[in-house]
């Protein structure tokens, strides 16, 4: 198995596991993490592959998706601090009404 | 491939089941440090040492530092979970399983075109290159996403209701 199949392969379980997080874990604070697992595990493929190739347009795309992921985490942490604040709880289920 | 590679990969994926089947979220968020700290050596491994220290930079500096930050203003650091999700675990398990099984499927039925960056070495001269050349649009409209979502953020979380007397905080508001 070469360097890039064997990091693609990495990849492709660290985004199974995030994704597996999302849907079982009902505390929005650790969907949250699973969802930057699945980003982090993006980015493994992306190097990977700009490493096969030569390429440095997907490390650009990796830098892209890590200045997301920054203001991804400011504005979701803000709304589980609303949602708390409304519902006392940051249990995924519990907020599960409209104009609650 | 080498053996830190495969040392390294291994712990990646085992700090990435500790980020998922913790209990407290706080040992959540410490494995999750962990992990990004190992994706940021495989970003080394493989010849990417701007990447890397921007992996340990923004993802377990900056990012890292929010998600505790806000954990410990709720006071969530022991919450253990009761209730079930709506979505019984064995179906997601089904879900995921398909999903990895056909990902992996379609890895192996994929014929790559012959390695040409095997000695290639991305510092920050050459991304820095590219990226303010070639994708100088994006990069603008990075620094745009940037801005709106620091006001995002403050809209969001603004609260304006009087402060709490002393030693109330939020988490002792959870409590009464």
């Amino acid at each position: 198995m070469d360097v890039t199949s064997f990091y693609l392969l990495l990849s492709i379980t660290l985004f199974s596991i995030g994704a597996f997080g999302v849907l079982i874990r009902k505390n929005a604070i650790i969907i949250f993490m699973c969802i930057e697992l699945m980003l982090n595990a993006a980015n493994i493929a992306f190097v990977a592959l700009s490493r096969q190739y030569g390429d440095l347009n997907s490390q650009v795309a990796v830098f892209f998706v890590m200045a997301v992921a920054a203001a991804e985490a400011a504005v979701g942490l803000a709304i589980i601090l609303a949602v708390f604040r409304h519902y006392r709880t940051i249990e995924a289920d519990q907020a599960c009404e409209l104009r609650g | 491939m080498n053996i830190a590679m495969i040392i390294f990969g291994i712990l990646t994926l085992l700090s990435a089941l500790g980020v998922v089947f913790s209990k407290k979220s706080l040992n959540s968020a410490l494995f999750l440090v962990a992990t990004l700290f190992f994706v940021a050596v495989h970003f080394a491994l493989l010849n990417s040492s701007f990447l890397a220290s921007l992996q340990i930079m923004v993802y377990a500096g900056a990012i890292m530092v929010l998600v505790i930050f806000v954990i410990m203003l709720l006071g969530l650091e022991s919450d253990t979970e009761q209730v079930q999700r709506n979505i019984p675990v064995s179906v997601s398990f089904i879900l995921v399983a398909s999903l990895f099984s056909f990902l992996v499927f379609s890895l192996f039925n994929h014929e790559f075109l012959p390695a040409s960056g095997e000695n290639f070495i991305s510092g920050a001269k050459e991304i820095g290159a590219v990226l303010l050349t070639k994708h100088l649009a994006g990069f603008e409209l990075a620094a745009v996403l940037l801005l709106a979502a620091v006001v995002g953020a403050v809209t969001l979380a603004y609260d304006p209701r009087p402060p709490l007397p002393k030693g109330r905080g939020l988490s002792a508001m959870h409590k009464e």
